[in-house]
């Protein structure tokens, strides 16, 4: 018989924010594996901006400064680019966060009794707290 | 007497496939037997045709749902029914329940509501009611394109090093953000993630164009 349901899902928000929260994990966990890659080989990823424009740019020296982040060798980070212990401890937090997220999905039975909303709120103020202190103080 | 027979056989079809209880049964038939049931030739072809649309009829399954607002529908009083020939009355009170539980309660459909929605709506009306939907009907798809277009903004206004890549992200969001949007069955909340992707978009593309080398 044919499905009559033209689109084959149908989420609510809350469905649709814990989906958003794995593709995020998903994504952040990428980028830990590449910076792990880089950190284990010690290949660096070349700037596309310097390729294009010949100069450096604002981000310049960032893998190396997360490369030494995770041998918690902060000091020599902050040589490298003055966002490195900054952006390190968002991704560590952001994975921390989602990763309990994660959690709470999972345990789908006990979900009506959890309170998403004040969630999404604390998330969502979050990235722009982030954002905001990231134009701030680093440009 | 031949007549009595096939009344007789056809009352048993009709007991049956269910159409008929067995107190309606018994009674029918004993009103055959007692010949009370004579009738003239006219009478008896709309009789038969009454009959025969009576055994082309199916019991259908129709199942209570509850709206966005917690109020519980339930589905019209109709047990049996004969798809191949619906009357408009019988139309008027399936269609507004099963279009109702199509947005409301997709999930809880019965085979039966889903042949009645394919048979009596077009696939334009299908996808009118799945875009009435209060959810997401391209959940994946609307978070990718806001979550490409976010990060291709980070990439332009704070990592320029990987500015190829995030070029690249910005094309891919710009396209999934249309394809959202020219979607029939997309909802409100699909449509409004990819506007607002659309608009991230813009602003990089503004930081781009704006850009001092």
């Amino acid at each position: 018989m044919e499905d009559i349901r033209l689109s084959n899902r149908n989420l609510n928000i809350t469905e649709t924010y814990f989906l958003a929260n794995k593709i995020l994990l998903f994504f952040l966990f990428l980028a830990i594996l590449c910076l792990l890659f880089s950190f284990v080989f010690e290949i660096g990823i070349p700037c596309q901006y310097k390729i294009l424009f010949g100069k450096e740019c604002r981000s310049c020296g960032l893998t190396r400064g997360l490369s030494s982040c995770m041998k918690f060798d902060f000091t020599q980070a902050n040589t490298y680019n003055s966002k490195s212990t900054f952006i390190f401890g968002c991704v560590v937090c952001q994975i921390i966060f989602r990763f309990l997220l994660l959690m709470i999905s999972i345990i789908k039975s006990h979900l009506k009794q959890i309170a998403i909303k004040p969630l999404q709120i604390l998330d969502i103020s979050t990235i722009i707290i982030i954002f905001t202190i990231d134009f701030m103080y680093y440009g | 007497m031949e007549n009595k027979i096939e009344k007789l056989n056809e009352l048993g079809e009709l007991y049956k496939s269910g159409a008929i209880t067995i107190e309606e049964f018994e009674s029918l038939k004993a009103e055959i037997l007692s010949g009370s049931m004579i009738i003239s030739e006219n009478e008896s072809e709309s009789k038969s045709s009454t009959i025969k649309k009576k055994v082309d009829e199916e019991k259908i399954s129709l199942k209570s749902f509850t709206d966005n607002q917690g109020n519980i529908i339930n589905p019209p009083n109709l047990e049996y029914l004969n798809l191949k020939d619906v009357t408009d009355k019988e139309l008027e009170l399936l269609k507004p329940f099963v279009r109702s539980k199509q947005i409301y309660a997709p999930f809880e459909m019965t085979e039966d509501e889903m042949k009645i929605c394919n048979k009596f709506f077009s696939i334009q009306e299908i996808a009118e009611m799945n875009s009435e939907r209060p959810g997401f009907n391209h959940a994946f798809i609307s978070i990718v394109s806001v979550l490409g277009a976010a990060f291709s903004l980070f990439i332009t206004s704070h990592s320029p090093c990987l500015l190829i890549f995030g070029s690249s992200i910005l094309i891919g969001s710009i396209f999934f953000s249309f394809f959202t949007l020219t979607r029939a069955d997309a909802t409100k909340l699909d449509k409004g993630v990819s506007y607002i992707a659309l608009i991230i978009n813009i602003i990089t593309i503004f930081l781009i164009i704006t850009w001092k080398t």
